[in-house]
């Protein structure tokens, strides 16, 4: 199988991922964007797991999806906590600490 | 003994602990208990402590073979440094626990939860301080920023709270996501995730690559993220000034401190054979940490503010240690070692006594975080005022206090590697700082006291003072014993076998 194109398939993803994390400005499209960036890393492993016939690139995946999952659990806790308080789920608008 | 038999004995700090944690969620349940929860947990870390401090005795101090300190198939190490800082995070977990007992009542969240997230963000840094692969380095930073982002949003009710939990978790995972992607990048160029054979890769000349290169400077990024170095920066004043103060004395040391380890073992360890690429990008962060780290302090108002940003001038200082780590010779390599893990565990004791002083001041409706509050200390409770003066002396650096000697075993080690240059700024940017530790002196005893509430003084608080207090003036007059513990957890090194 032609893999050689994956790496690049994953570091476009990253970089949708990071851009939307720095413009986007509601805290769940920010989480979705974090996981985007994830699951590209995933997708580097993988294809160089295969490539280079390595395990290490499997088993740093599995740790990647769990970790993953962990810290969307906590993360929408505390956008909840937020919104809770603000009725919005806006970043701009969690401001009431400035420099 | 097989490889599995042999890591598990050697990961009984960590499993003691987290079965620790799972035991105090459970005793939390139960309303009986609830009371006790928090002297519990600091009997605990005590407990691992011991267990931490065993090792060296059973084995005998000097007669560990690099090969036998490995343990799950290379993937963890236990020597020296992983054992020193092991103990630097027990010690500071037991000293935040000791300040929060009192500390939750008066902001009512006291439950059990806090504490067992407390042993859990402590054996995440364990697990940190022995990763040899970016693996379990990845897993070990994971499982303390975890715990650390519930523990900074922890006062529900309050909307500072939300925002620093929002602000840290956003940035937090980002950079978690900055750091997975530069550890497959460095899979890509090498093949391998384990430090020490990326070492060895290195010594059999390999080229290299952009892909190498890229993925060390998101690495960077990332634990630039998690010392909070500029311009990585912009989350810790935020995530300082809204977490629980009790919470921010525990991230503000230990957090950093584990960072650190993970540093010297990427950078002075995995990186070493491409030390000319990374050098310029530490010495850039370093440089503009302290600069903009003591300048932006000294226009805090907000006391924690100010030491957010003093933290982050601090860790300017830190990232010298790898700098100088950077010198081929072994000897120097050793001093920058020695003078970056002795900084670490004087700062620890220094910011959580500060940090103790302002958990003092909040009392019933008072926030009592800012500089002002701190006025008239010393015409209320002259003891008190001594010990914020002498954490205030110590962060600028004084002669005969502990933080003196930190500075000065960073400033001899950058001399001797022919770093003079960030010597004279690490200075010039010491001066700069004692303005703004002074000036909360100034308040102490020469403005009349704002308030007449009284301070929120406990027996824990008060322990915790005074060890941080016995601390600072100890090692400040006598640091020879701290020097040779230092030395002689750098001589259990493990070298690449």
């Amino acid at each position: 199988m032609m893999t050689s194109f994956l790496p690049l398939v994953a570091a476009v993803l990253f970089s949708i991922g990071a851009v939307g994390v720095l413009v986007r400005r509601n805290a769940i499209v920010i989480l979705m964007c974090i996981e985007l960036m994830l699951n590209a890393v995933n997708l580097t492993f993988a294809s160089y797991s295969y490539e280079l016939r390595s395990m290490t690139g499997h088993i740093f995946i599995f740790f990647v999806m769990t970790v993953a999952a962990a810290e969307a659990a906590v993360g929408l806790g505390i956008v909840i906590a937020v919104f809770r308080k603000r009725q919005s789920a806006d970043v701009d608008d969690v401001n009431l600490m400035r420099w | 003994m097989s490889d599995l038999a042999q890591g598990l004995y050697f990961l009984r700090p960590e499993l003691l602990l987290s079965f620790y944690g799972f035991f105090l969620l459970l005793l939390s349940t139960l309303p009986v208990f609830r009371r006790w929860v928090g002297g519990l947990a600091a009997l605990g870390c005590l407990l691992t402590l011991g267990v931490v401090l065993s090792f060296p005795y059973q084995q005998g101090m000097n007669v560990f073979q690099a090969s036998d300190l490995f343990f799950f198939g290379n993937l963890m190490i236990l020597d020296g440094m992983a054992l020193f800082f092991k103990g630097a995070f027990l010690l500071a977990a037991i000293l935040s626990i000791l300040i929060s007992l009192r500390y939750l009542d008066t902001e009512g969240v006291q439950s059990g939860e806090y504490y067992s997230l407390i042993c859990f963000a402590v054996v995440g840094m364990m697990i940190m301080a022995s990763g040899t692969d970016l693996l379990s380095i990845f897993v070990g930073l994971e499982l303390m920023a975890i715990c650390f982002y519930i523990l900074v949003g922890y006062l529900r009710g309050n909307r500072k709270s939300n925002e620093a939990a929002m602000k840290y978790f956003l940035l937090g995972a980002f950079s978690t996501g900055v750091f997975v992607y530069g550890a497959s990048l460095i899979y890509s160029a090498k093949g391998t995730t384990n430090l020490y054979q990326l070492a060895a890769r290195f010594e059999q000349g390999d080229p290299h690559s952009p892909l190498l290169i890229l993925g060390m400077i998101l690495l960077t990024v990332s634990l630039g993220f998690k010392v909070a170095a500029v311009p990585f920066h912009m989350w810790a004043p935020d995530a300082y000034e809204g977490a629980p103060t009790a919470v921010t004395a525990f991230l503000s040391t230990a957090s950093k401190a584990a960072a650190f380890v993970a540093f010297v073992r990427i950078y002075a360890v995995g990186f070493l054979g491409m030390r000319d690429q990374w050098l310029p990008l530490l010495a850039v962060l370093s440089v503009a940490s302290m600069t903009l780290g003591n300048t932006s302090a000294l226009l805090q108002d907000n006391m924690k503010r100010m030491l957010a940003y003093s933290s982050i001038a601090h860790a300017g200082y830190v990232l010298i240690g790898i700098i100088v780590m950077s010198r081929p010779e072994v000897d120097t390599m050793q001093t920058g070692m020695l003078s970056l893990m002795l900084y670490l565990m004087i700062y620890t004791f220094i910011n959580l006594g500060a940090f103790s002083m302002v958990v003092m001041l909040r009392r019933e409706n008072l926030a009592g975080d800012r500089v002002v509050d701190f006025s008239g200390l010393h015409q209320r409770s002259p003891m008190a005022a001594f010990a914020m003066l002498v954490f205030m002396l110590s962060l600028a650096g004084i002669p005969a206090t502990a933080g003196f000697i930190g500075k000065y075993y960073l400033f001899a080690a950058a001399m001797k590697a022919h770093f003079a240059w960030l010597a004279v700024v690490m200075v010039l940017n010491s001066v700069v700082s004692a303005f703004y530790y002074l000036r909360v002196v100034w308040h102490m005893y020469q403005k009349p006291p704002v308030d007449s509430v009284r301070y929120a003084v406990s027996p824990g608080l008060v322990a915790a003072v005074g060890i941080c207090l016995a601390f600072n003036l100890l090692v400040g007059i006598f640091p020879e014993t701290l020097i040779e513990l230092t030395r002689r957890s750098i001589l259990m090194l493990g070298r690449a076998g």
